[in-house]
């Protein structure tokens, strides 16, 4: 064993470690819990830069713990582990910086941060997992550890959303543990291989028991990839603290459901002998009904944080839908949108998370005229919009194109009709968001900002909003570069579809 | 002059800029435009508050619009064509009246609708053909009729047009100035990048034909009945890009040569876009109250707007006449110089008619407001863009040569005696849209109205819903209510427990047969 090989599990500790520490900090220690806080975010990041350079030559490191004979953990860092990883230890990174901003003299801080530093060590273990077991118990990790920060106001509403997604998380991880149970029963310990293929076998021998696991599998994973009709949990968990919500529907939570998927289908099923099971047309016509349902939903919602709600129920879709066309382009449209959609939202939350704080806004209706009070905060939710909208050079662009035309390629030509479907619908629900901001007068003047602020708000919830906005105009802007998110997706779609 | 292609492979998903003679003859059209404009707008809006915003919007509009000019693949294209429609937005919504926001709105649901056809069809063009660089061959009608709805938003294919009028009356003019002179041939680019209008198309050439002269008539007619001299315009350009896709459409059918018949419809537009950015940005000029020697009817105003007007009915020793006489030797039919004197006839009726119009205004008390900053200077820069341009552009020189032999000039006047006969007619039959109506009046408006009525509603903003039944209305709206309700009812459904209690029915079964 090599050094390369104890990185995945140092990626792990460089969060899991302090944010036990920071539990153990009195609230009093500000300081010194953002020190610890703001230094693990950036030791993980160089230490995923370091990973990313070691996969990039060519390499699989992974690190594996027996916990009982037969099941061990593993922790693996390949190319579509790695672009999870990357995205969680960027983005954690940006989020701390708000979060520490945003939760500026309010109570119970420790607590906050040390469930938020668990809260993405679980992220990194679900991208890091290396076998169905690993995935499981770092997904079941998440559930909990995620509870405490949606709940973390305490107001009666925010404990009635967190029950609430318990309840579906719960019963979704029930599932995927009877699921994962069964396969382990019919084929032994299953590791994630590119391509899949571990089981064409037994796909062959028992069709139908491996499809019952694929449903699952997927249905319980699909509760945190907020598939229709699993998706009740998510409009209300927006309740939670601004950069809670950003993380949630970002990298964290329905980001695992997702990639959890993508992993179902392509390492452990494979695109074979999904196909010859005939699941995957299945898994096509949910994520549609969910792009067009989040949609409808979000259009007529007046909540600003709701409206994103719904409108993270739809694009995550977008990548549910890519995975289950099977085909390389589609593929790589999936992959490279779990990225693009990850900046695009987290942007968005940000940006209410802003207005919410600076101006109290929360609603829709009450932003007539901001674009002038905060008009760097709504720019960059425009740039966003725009790019969920799918208008070039934004970022939604480029995952658009890639699924229309791997759809094509794969000759579902309908797939094109619902992609700009639902561009118009996305239209129609963040347009209006813009015009109210930018063209309509105020109702009242806007507060005046405190004397001595030169920003329109704290600089630290400005400076994460703008870095995310103008990251999502650059990956959608030089995606054909060579070290875009889209190269890197290009590359994983090869290790998947070259055997 | 033409230079090599320049590949961009890191924008986007690989542009490429291109450079042959179609594509400079826009770029320098487009950017004479907007230059002219943007000065204009500099001038005008000096005490506007908002300028700052308008100015931002109005760069990137005139980057993207530029950047469609030298777009040298479809995506690059479209990236260019899509920023382009949403940046003219806040242009078109400037003046936050309730008219111009809600104009704005349906300006807006038109460019989008176009934006998400364009989108599908390049994605469907790229999936059969492959080919990621312009020209891209478009085999199937149903691409063709896509690409067709996306780029017709823009250029005003009759039905896709209804938009124009109000857009331009509701703008800000140097808005407006730029819209006509920058934006609107970019459909027409479009239609020559992606080669709709072929020999070898897919869809039949007769069909553009009967398009482009249906606009080509539609545009006149509804132009002669409007008394706004922005609406004039706006109508001039639905005709005016009318005559373009028929050539299109003539050209292939005659199998002309495709290089020099895009050199000619590239020259046609780029003229009709100098032509009609300085037609805006007189009209926009008197009505600011921009006056000499106290006079706003003043007979040099008058002539620096004649000087465009008649370009644009072709008269000879204009850009006008040396585009017409370039699609005249690049197709070479009898049918088609047959549509253009009747079209230039046509087009001299309705520029006459704009002129009355705006004398009209000039003299009328009301439209008397003091706005700021004198903008003859762009206005200069605009009518001699229309009077020399097209003459001293270096690719053009055969065919001004061409179109300076006395035939060519001699076959100049017959339309423009045409059309100020049919001019006089009109007025004479007491057409200065007083309440007294002659029969050629009710003849044209009931021609006008049987033509565009049942697309376009009254205030020419959004489509006219008004044919339908009342009944057929009120179940739509009860249906959309409906669906809306029932989406919410369902999402109200999937409670926490039902949901819950189902996975676990789920669960159940499944350990039942597992164990």
């Amino acid at each position: 064993m090599s050094w390369i090989d104890l990185l995945p599990p140092f990626i792990l500790a460089s969060s899991l470690i302090p944010g036990v520490m920071i539990f153990l900090l009195p609230e009093s220690r500000h300081d010194l819990r953002t020190t610890l806080n703001m230094a693990s975010a950036v030791v993980k990041v160089v230490a995923v830069g370091m990973l990313l350079a070691v996969v990039a030559g060519g390499r699989t490191p992974e690190w594996r713990w027996p916990l009982v004979p037969g099941v061990e953990l593993l922790l693996q860092a390949d190319e579509l582990s790695l672009l999870f990883v990357t995205l969680s230890a960027g983005l954690w990174l940006v989020t701390t910086v708000y979060a520490v901003a945003y939760l500026e003299g309010s109570p119970q801080r420790s607590r906050f941060f040390g469930f938020f530093s668990l809260c993405v060590s679980a992220t990194v273990g679900i991208a890091l997992a290396g076998n169905l077991f690993t995935f499981l118990f770092f997904y079941e990790i998440l559930t909990i550890t995620t509870y405490p920060l949606l709940v973390h106001r305490g107001t009666r509403r925010a404990l009635a959303a967190g029950g609430r997604y318990l309840a579906y998380t719960l019963s979704g991880g029930a599932l995927l543990l009877v699921g994962t149970a069964w396969l382990f029963a019919l084929a032994g310990p299953v590791d994630f291989v590119p391509g899949g293929g571990a089981i064409d076998e037994l796909s062959r021998t028992r069709p139908t028991e491996l499809r019952l696991i694929f449903a699952l599998l997927v249905g319980g994973l699909g509760v945190k990839a907020a598939i229709v009709p699993l998706h009740g949990w998510l409009p209300v968990a927006m309740i939670a603290p601004a950069p809670v919500s950003a993380l949630l529907h970002a990298v964290a939570v329905v980001k695992a459901g997702v990639f959890g998927i993508v992993r179902v289908v392509y390492s452990v099923y494979g695109v074979e002998a999904a196909g010859e099971l005939g699941v995957l047309p299945w898994l096509a016509a949910f994520a549609t009904a969910t792009i067009l349902f989040g949609s409808l939903r979000a259009l007529v919602q007046d909540n600003l944080k709701r409206r994103l709600a719904y409108s993270t129920v739809s694009q995550l879709s977008y990548i549910t839908l890519g995975v289950a066309l099977a085909n390389p382009l589609a593929f790589t449209g999936a992959i490279v949108h779990l990225v693009h959609q990850g900046l695009m939202k987290i942007t968005l939350f940000f940006c209410a998370g802003n207005l919410a704080e600076t101006l109290e806004v929360h609603r829709v209706s009450e932003m007539r005229g901001v674009g002038r009070r905060m008009p760097w905060t709504m720019g960059a939710f425009t740039i966003s919009a725009l790019g969920m909208v799918g208008v070039p050079p934004v970022a939604g662009f480029v995952s658009k194109w890639y699924l229309g035309a791997g759809a094509l390629q794969a000759g579902h030509g309908w797939v094109v009709a619902v992609l700009v479907v639902s561009g118009l619908l996305n239209a129609a629900y963040f347009l209006p968001i813009l015009k109210t901001a930018w063209i309509d007068t105020p109702a009242r003047p806007w507060p005046e900002r405190p004397e001595g602020r030169r920003l329109e708000t704290a600089w630290m919830l400005l400076f994460p909003t703008l870095v995310t906005a103008l990251l999502s105009l650059l990956v959608g802007l030089l995606a054909a570069a060579p070290f875009s998110p889209l190269a890197w997706a290009h590359r994983i779609a090869l290790t998947v579809f070259a055997p | 002059m033409n230079g090599p292609p320049l590949e961009l492979p890191w924008l986007v998903l690989g542009g490429t800029l291109t450079f042959d003679g179609v594509a400079l003859v826009f770029l320098a059209s487009t950017a004479l435009a907007w230059t002219s404009a943007g000065w204009a707008a500099l001038l005008y809006m000096r005490n506007d508050p908002q300028r700052g915003r308008f100015m931002a919007f109005f760069a990137l509009a005139m980057a993207s619009s530029l950047l469609a000019a030298i777009a040298g693949d479809p995506i690059t294209f479209f990236l260019a064509y899509s920023v382009l429609g949403l940046a003219a937005y806040p242009l078109v919504a400037h003046r936050r009246t309730n008219r111009a926001v809600r104009t704005a709105r349906w300006y807006l649901v038109f460019m989008l609708g176009g934006e998400g056809a364009l989108l599908a069809a390049i994605l469907l063009a790229a999936d059969t053909s492959g080919a990621s660089t312009f020209p891209v061959a478009i085999a199937s009608v149903g691409v063709s009729i896509l690409v067709a709805l996306g780029l017709g938003v823009k250029c005003g294919v009759p039905g896709l047009h209804v938009w124009m009028p109000a857009t331009y009356a509701a703008a800000p003019w140097p808005a407006a100035v730029a819209l006509a002179g920058g934006t609107v041939g970019v459909g027409v680019l479009g239609f020559l990048r992606f080669g709709l209008v072929t020999p070898s198309s897919a869809v039949s050439h007769d069909v553009w034909i009967v398009l482009g002269a249906t606009g080509a008539v539609l545009g006149v007619v509804r132009g002669l009945v409007r008394r706004e001299p922005e609406r004039i315009l706006a109508y001039s350009s639905v005709s005016q890009m009318g005559v373009a896709l028929a050539v299109l459409g003539f050209g292939a059918a005659g199998g002309a040569d495709t290089t020099s018949l895009a050199l000619a419809v590239a020259a046609f537009v780029a003229h009709h876009a100098l032509a009609k950015a300085s037609l805006f940005m007189g009209v926009g000029a008197v009505r600011g109250g921009t006056a000499l020697g106290g006079r706003r009817d003043h007979p040099v105003l008058i002539a620096m707007v004649a000087i465009p007007a008649l370009a644009l009915a072709g008269a000879p020793l204009t850009s006008g006449a040396l585009a017409k006489s370039a699609i005249t030797s690049a197709v070479g039919s009898p049918e088609l110089d047959c549509f253009l004197l009747v079209s230039s006839a046509a087009t001299a009726a309705l520029m006459l008619h704009f002129l009355a119009s705006l004398v009209r205004m000039s003299r009328a008390g009301d439209a008397a407001r003091s706005l700021g900053g004198s903008v003859m200077a762009p206005w200069w820069l605009s009518v001699m863009a229309v009077a020399l341009g097209a003459w001293v552009w270096p690719a053009f020189r055969s065919m001004a040569a061409d179109a300076l032999r006395p035939s060519v000039i001699m076959n100049g006047v017959p339309p423009l005696a045409i059309g100020a006969l049919m001019w006089a007619a009109l007025a004479l039959g007491g057409w200065k849209g007083t309440r007294r109506v002659s029969i050629v009046d009710r003849t044209a408006g009931r021609v006008g109205s049987g033509l565009s009525g049942w697309i376009e509603s009254r205030r020419e903003v959004r489509p006219d819903l008004s044919h339908l039944s009342a009944g057929t209305r009120r179940k739509a709206r009860y249906l959309t209510a409906r669906g809306v309700a029932a989406v919410a009812t369902l999402d109200r459904r999937v409670g926490t427990w039902t949901l819950t209690g189902s996975l676990l029915l789920g669960l159940v079964l499944a350990l039942r047969v597992l164990l």
